[in-house]
């Protein structure tokens, strides 16, 4: 008999994210036979876009084996029961399916026995279960969810006399943690697995008796950056039924739908109509195919859809890219795109710079990350701009990329050069220094500087946490109560980066901060690129479109193509290419303890990704140099300079210094609120001063009230044509952008402190016009223009309330001051007085130690972890482990190959 | 519209009627049960006897929480062991028919309403002369018992009410309880500020409807501490020295809207109508054609919604000027012919007084007749502009007719809805077309009859549009996600489809 494969946990996400393609539908492993990667290959364009990388499947399955392992087994199966309010568990027994539903059963049957007899509960891992619908099928493959849990139920629970017990699903995912916080999207296609398994038990015929599926799962993730294991659980009801919902659509496509073994299976496909968008299909397997069919198209419509032109946008798109359809209205953003890929000339926003990048005080950091640990670093680059100009840059590759040994190093070279950068600005104006920043290539780079500062920053409040119990005589215990091992502690240099990385997690929510500026960002505000808009959010596609010209147009398919192939990548991650042949250097082909095993070959690899990225970031530095300077640029720059002198007095007090965003206290977040809001204003009101495209954005959305397109309709006296229901008669406008070219950038306008002088500023009245929406315009200041300029106007009660019409006014951003010194507090103000300065100076050192004291009574009183019941959360969460944990090192084993059939999208 | 217009014909809603669904009387009793426990307790914990700090008062949008509030408050200062209380609320406009209410039962002397710098001449005439009306907390009279003020203006207090008025019957704080209500609109950033204005504080509010106003993108969605904008009673669910309960009644809707009510309280361990079938009715003048088709189905008291195919194009999904046209349309039909809203009149405890009233347009009646809301600002004005023709052309006012946008809705009644579904025309499910809160607050205005209108396509979209999350990993409330719920609610309506482009 033949199986029939109808996919794992994974086919259940995909069918939700597919739903609305025909071609997804059509092409289920039930209807043609095959794996849907077979199918790829078959039609001719076999996919490894989704090829995992070996460093990473072995993270995942490393991660797998720790959800098993004794000490975390046990430990997830009791904060699962514990979450869901189930009786604290007798004793753990750990049992496996082996992968096959006739172990799982009797497996099942003697969890269900023992809860029920001894409330004790069973962690089952690797299990086997009929996929929902196909139990009669005997050839059909099973689901395999990584681990269940069973425990009795609470007498309250049950409605019979008889004892029953629950299964509660779940999955292990080693989800990586950006900046503390597992993304919503991940855990949300996590649970839908999980669902997939909740549904297959709970549709069992060998379910025992008197158990139930838990109407909650549980996914096992990683805690912290390390590879230990920690319970989320989630009520999946939902879940399920969007389960339900897709296989019964599966199995129904699948009745009305086979292919006969005569079928030509290239046919079969291109007569199913696929619904494609640029940004969600890259999952798929059949990507590749869809697209070269849509290059290949002789429809000038397609175009739209392969740059990702949502459909409810195409029809007025349409006159864009076919001369014979006409141009709607369309936001000015996506046109410049379309404009793009048409010409294949990159359009300008008409918005000037307002990034630092290039300017003495920068830093230019560049990083290859490690594809088994989420804090792992292969090498660094780094480059200084001094006031005479660029540094060399500096390459530092690490041999041990998952030790923290690499991360203090790393910590310490930036350390140095913010001091030096810092010394270089206070050097030129030491009252009024300008701010300094750290440049990378883009988010993610500057992601994994800021959770090594983070990491560093909880082992340094623990260790001064455990300094007091030394003091005091205690043992250091972590917080869950196991001895801990107490480290060395954090040194100038690298508290000042790691205090610097941890101020940018402070502002991560604030538009206007910027001690991390990523270049991809910045030249995004400046040029449009061609191409779908996901191309661009790599910096080396958006730097080759940048630098191109007018007279030498490009082609976007070759230029993504081209990205595509590249064995490099810009940022910190690594194309699995790259990350498989450095991985093999350092694993070598035999077992053994030096590593990395082939030491030249794999620095060679890294220097060589690295020069890489600094080419690009080098680039792009230049590119950005030849577009101007705007004059709002020296507010941001003002506003940031605030906020770091802030910080600067953190630093230098150790006060508060070492907290990153998630550990802010309740009336820090309180404080927050205020400085948040006035962030969000500021950061709006500048962007639609300065940048055309997003004032024009603005104007076409047809639910903004405060801004609107405006053409001149006669110049003496001045009248326009105001395209707003809402601006009108008595409605008092400024006028921001002319044609394109943004009025605050005019030569006599001044922008000193946020005084914007020069603007024309004026009410409108509805005069003697039989045209509707025609108004007169009398600004104080009369403004260049001519019959039929197109113009943005706003409303300037939006900018503030000055009565008269002579200028415009921006705020300077609040500034987040909660917790820090303030400018009188001298360095020995805390010990001089310290109940007057408690809220501003008070040293992490003596935090700690008060907080240490407190545990140490909590603990006394058996009210944390171990002996609490349920589990306290561990708030902190610091990335502490007890002595002699297991933190799995994908790195101990032997490179191990990626099993065929399963794609990225299985494990992340 | 007249006799050649399209014809639609109305499916009933696919989920199933509610069996264990009581009314009058027996509905109401649940309420008067839940009202009379929270007194108990709050009336011990003023007596020292439970160490109870907190009341956490849920409520179904229409349960009469205001009326349990108020008799909180008369409960509360009529015991010996209470001197002064304080009521707060978010807005200004929820405080005055408070005021007035509680003013016309305590005497104007009693209780007092503390405005904000020169908004005094804003206060409604009828408010001023049941409530003495102050700006600033020195001029409160000494021995008022209750003040009633927003969370803003308590919070910039400073202690100037202990140095002014003196501790409470509790010896220490200005009040002796602190009643918010609408507690789950109030975020804990303007909470945290006067929570410790009165040893004891009661939240009073609807859990379903707007959370509370966020700025920008909130950096602490999902996060498991302190999130500043998140409702504060949230933070005291499951503590021991806070008691929660629910009103497990409903008096605003039609009987026939309950379990459109039911979907939007999934958890809710019960939730009753005090209407019974037939005690709403609508009475229609002479309509014929799709508005007699449509309005006759409103008026079965069923959730109504119309897919409305062949209209020109949008400017935008959410901003539909053709669909607002088409509603005006409807309007226009709807008081040419006349229309009178009848209701069985009850008494306190729900049971039917035997007499009817009917108010149409022109009768000036307390809660407005028909009233159009819409989520997106643009599209509010071009209801508002509709409803100015429509109001010129048959000489109503803003009680017969009005538009307004869903947020500043929240908390009033009105006999009949008329609203733009939030799915309209969308290509995929996203935040602001998820936005639950917003939605049932659309859904649970009308006394007598909701009608949504809609571009057609919302099955399709709700089949196909990829799964998104719903409530941040972290966040309390209720774990759905948003197609599920999208689907229950829907489930709940009679729907028809029409297509105009036919017509003529």
């Amino acid at each position: 008999m033949t199986a029939t494969a109808i996919g794992g946990g994974s086919s259940a996400v995909a069918a939700s994210a597919h739903a609305a393609c025909a071609r997804f539908r059509g092409t289920d492993p039930l209807i043609v036979g095959r794996s849907r990667r077979k199918l790829a290959a078959d039609v001719g364009f076999a996919d490894d876009s989704g090829k995992i990388p070996e460093a990473r499947w072995l993270r995942a399955a490393t991660f797998e084996k720790l959800v098993r392992d004794d000490k975390f087994a046990s430990e997830v199966a009791t904060t699962t029961v514990g979450r869901l309010g189930l009786d604290r568990p007798e004793s753990v027994v750990i049992k496996s399916g082996h992968n096959r539903p006739a172990d799982t059963a009797g497996v099942l049957l003697a969890a269900h026995e023992r809860a029920v007899a001894h409330g004790s509960a069973t962690m089952i891992y690797q299990l086997g279960l009929p996929f929902v619908g196909f139990e009669e099928d005997a050839g059909a493959t099973p689901v395999l969810p990584d681990f269940a849990v069973v425990m009795r139920k609470r007498k309250a629970e049950v409605d019979s006399d008889a004892d029953g017990s629950w299964l509660i699903m779940g999955d292990a995912k080693d989800y990586e943690r950006v900046r503390s916080k597992i993304d919503d999207g991940r855990l949300l296609k996590g649970f839908l697995q999980v669902a997939l398994g909740a549904e297959s038990a709970a549709e069992w015929s060998k379910l025992p008796a008197g158990m139930d599926v838990h109407p909650y799962g549980v996914l096992a993730v990683p805690r912290n950056a390390f590879l230990q294991p920690e319970a989320l659980v989630e009520d999946i009801t939902d879940h399920r039924t969007e389960v339900q919902m897709r296989v019964a659509e599966r199995r129904e496509q699948s009745e009305g739908l086979s292919i006969g073994v005569d079928d030509d299976i290239v046919e079969f496909v291109a007569h199913l109509e696929a619904t494609f968008d640029p940004a969600r299909c890259a999952t798929c397997t059949l990507f590749s195919y869809c697209r070269h069919e849509l290059r290949t198209s002789h429809r000038a419509t397609d175009l739209l859809i392969e740059l990702g032109v949502p459909a409810d946008i195409r029809h007025h798109a349409a006159g864009l890219v076919d001369p014979e359809r006409q141009a709607g209205p369309i936001a000015r953003s996506l046109e410049a795109m379309i404009v793009a890929s048409r010409e294949g000339v990159a359009q300008r926003t008409g918005q000037r710079r307002v990034d630092p990048i290039g300017r003495p005080g920068t830093i230019n950091v560049v990083v290859a990350k490690s594809d088994s640990a989420a804090l792992g670093v292969l090498g660094i680059s780094i480059q200084r701009i001094t006031r005479s100009g660029p540094t060399e840059w500096s390459s530092t590759v690490f041999n041990n990329p998952l030790a923290p040994e690499t991360r203090r190093a790393i910590m310490k070279l930036l350390g140095k050069e913010i001091s030096d950068a810092i010394a270089e600005q206070r050097s030129v104006d030491l009252k009024s220094p300008d701010p300094v920043h750290i440049v990378v290539p883009e988010r993610a780079t500057a992601d994994i500087l800021v959770s090594i500062a983070d990491n560093l920053a909880g082992i340094e409040i623990s260790r001064l946490r455990w300094q007091r119990d030394k003091e005091m005589g205690r043992p250091p215990l972590t917080f869950n109560g196991e001895p801990a091992v107490v480290p060395p502690p954090l040194r100038e240099l690298q508290r000042t980066a790691v205090s610097f990385l941890l101020e940018e997690d402070r502002a991560r929510t604030l538009q206007v901060r910027s001690p991390i500026v990523d270049a991809r960002a910045a030249l995004a505000r400046v040029v449009v690129p061609g191409g779908p808009a996901v191309s661009a959010f790599r910096l080396d596609y958006l730097v080759v479109w940048a630098m191109a010209t007018a007279d030498n147009p490009l082609d976007h398919r070759a230029i993504a193509d081209e990205v595509e192939e590249s064995i490099h990548t810009p940022g910190a991650r690594l194309t699995s290419r790259r990350s498989d042949a450095i991985h093999r250097a350092f694993m070598g082909d035999v077992e053994g303890k030096d590593r990395p095993a082939e030491p030249a070959k794999y620095e060679q690899l890294i220097l060589d990704e690295l020069a890489y990225k600094q080419e690009v970031l080098d680039d792009a530095r230049r590119v950005l140099g030849t577009f101007p300077q705007s004059k709002v640029g020296e507010l941001h720059r003002r506003a940031e300079a605030n906020a770091q002198e802030v910080w600067y007095r953190r630093l230098t007090f150790h006060a508060s210094d070492l907290v990153r965003f998630g550990r802010t206290t309740r009336p820090w977040r309180r404080d927050l609120v205020p400085v948040v809001e006035s962030d969000d204003k500021v950061a709006k009101q500048l962007a639609v001063l300065a940048s055309p495209q997003v004032a024009l954005d603005a104007a076409q959305d047809a639910g903004n009230r405060t801004v609107a397109l405006a053409s001149v309709a006669s110049v003496d006296p001045l009248v326009l044509d105001v395209h707003s229901r809402r601006i009108g008669d008595e409605s008092r406008i400024v006028l921001l952008h002319v044609n394109g070219e943004p009025c605050v950038e005019g030569n006599d306008v001044t922008t000193d402190k946020g005084k914007v002088v020069g603007l024309a500023i004026g009410p409108l009245s509805s005069g003697q016009h039989d045209v509707p929406r025609r108004f007169d315009w009398k600004p104080a200041r009369t403004p260049e223009v001519e019959v039929g300029d197109e113009l943005v106007v706003a409303d300037f009660g939006w900018f503030c309330d000055l009565k008269r019409n002579t200028h415009l006014a921006i705020d300077f951003p609040k500034v987040d001051a909660s917790r820090a010194p303030q400018k009188s507090c001298e360095l020995d103000s805390f010990a001089n007085d310290p109940s007057g300065h408690q809220w501003c100076c008070r040293p992490h050192e003596d935090v700690e130690a008060e907080w240490s004291d407190t545990l140490a009574e909590r603990r006394k009183k058996g009210e944390l972890n171990p002996q609490a019941w349920p589990p306290i959360v561990d708030g902190d969460s610091f990335e502490v482990s007890p002595a002699g944990a297991e933190q799995g090192d994908p790195g101990a084993g032997p490179a191990e190959p990626v099993p065929e059939g399963l794609t990225i999208d299985d494990i992340d | 519209m007249t006799s050649t217009d399209p014809s639609v014909e109305f499916a009933l809603p696919v989920a199933a009627e509610p069996a264990d669904a009581v009314h009058r009387a027996i509905a109401a009793s649940g309420n008067a049960a839940i009202a009379a426990e929270a007194s108990g307790q709050l009336l011990a914990a003023l007596s020292g006897d439970t160490d109870i700090e907190r009341i956490l008062i849920k409520a179904a949008a229409g349960a009469g929480k205001s009326y349990v509030l108020k008799k909180l408050v008369e409960d509360a200062v009529n015991h010996v062991d209470c001197r002064r209380v304080a009521v707060v609320a978010f807005q200004n406009r929820q405080l005055w028919p408070i005021a007035k209410s509680l003013g016309e039962r305590l005497g104007r002397d009693a209780v007092t309403l503390l405005v904000a710098k020169g908004k005094s001449d804003l206060v409604p005439d009828d408010v001023g002369e049941a409530a003495t009306v102050v700006e600033a907390i020195k001029t409160v009279p000494q021995d008022t018992q209750v003040v009633i003020s927003t969370s803003h203006k308590m919070s910039f207090d400073f202690g100037n009410t202990l140095k002014h008025l003196g501790a409470g019957a509790n010896g220490e704080a200005p009040y002796d309880v602190l009643f918010i209500d609408e507690a789950w609109q109030l975020p804990h950033h303007l909470f945290d500020p006067i929570q410790g204005k009165a040893p004891i504080t009661i939240g009073v509010g609807d859990v379903g409807q707007l959370p509370p106003l966020e700025i920008g993108t909130n950096p602490w969605r999902g996060d498991p501490g302190f999130n500043p904008y998140r409702a504060w009673p949230t933070n005291y669910y499951g503590d021991p020295d806070t008691f929660e309960t629910e009103l497990p009644a409903v008096w605003r809707p039609t009987a026939e809207q309950l379990s459109l009510w039911r979907a939007f309280y999934p958890e809710w361990e019960a939730l009753n109508c005090v209407a019974a079938p037939g005690d709403r009715l609508v009475e229609l003048g002479e309509l014929d054609g799709l508005a007699a088709t449509v309005w006759a189905q409103v008026a079965t008291g069923v959730p109504t919604l119309l897919e409305v195919d062949g209209l020109p194009d949008p400017e935008a999904a959410d901003v539909d000027l053709p669909l607002v046209e088409f509603a005006e349309a409807l309007l226009e039909d709807l008081f040419a012919a006349k229309f009178a809203l009848v209701r069985a009149r009850l008494d306190d405890t729900g049971t039917p007084t035997g007499e009817w009233d009917s108010t149409g347009p022109g009768d000036e009646p307390d809660d407005t007749l028909v009233t159009v809301l819409a989520t997106r600002n643009q599209t509010v004005d071009d209801a508002t502009d509709a409803v100015e023709r429509l109001r010129k052309q048959f000489d109503l006012t803003e009680k017969d007719l009005i538009a307004s946008t869903v947020d500043s809705w929240q908390g009033q009644t009105n006999g009949i809805t008329l609203a733009i579904h939030p799915l309209t025309g969308a290509a995929q499910l996203d935040e602001f077309n998820s936005q639950f809160g917003r939605l049932a607050v659309t859904c649970t205005r009308a006394t007598h009859g909701l009608l949504m209108l809609s571009r057609p396509g919302l099955d399709q979209l709700l089949n196909e549009a990829p799964a998104r999350p719903g409530t941040p990993f972290g966040e309390p409330g209720n774990r759905h996600l948003p197609r599920q719920t999208h689907q229950r609610i829907l489930a709940t309506f009679a729907r028809g489809t029409v297509n105009v482009a036919l017509e003529g």
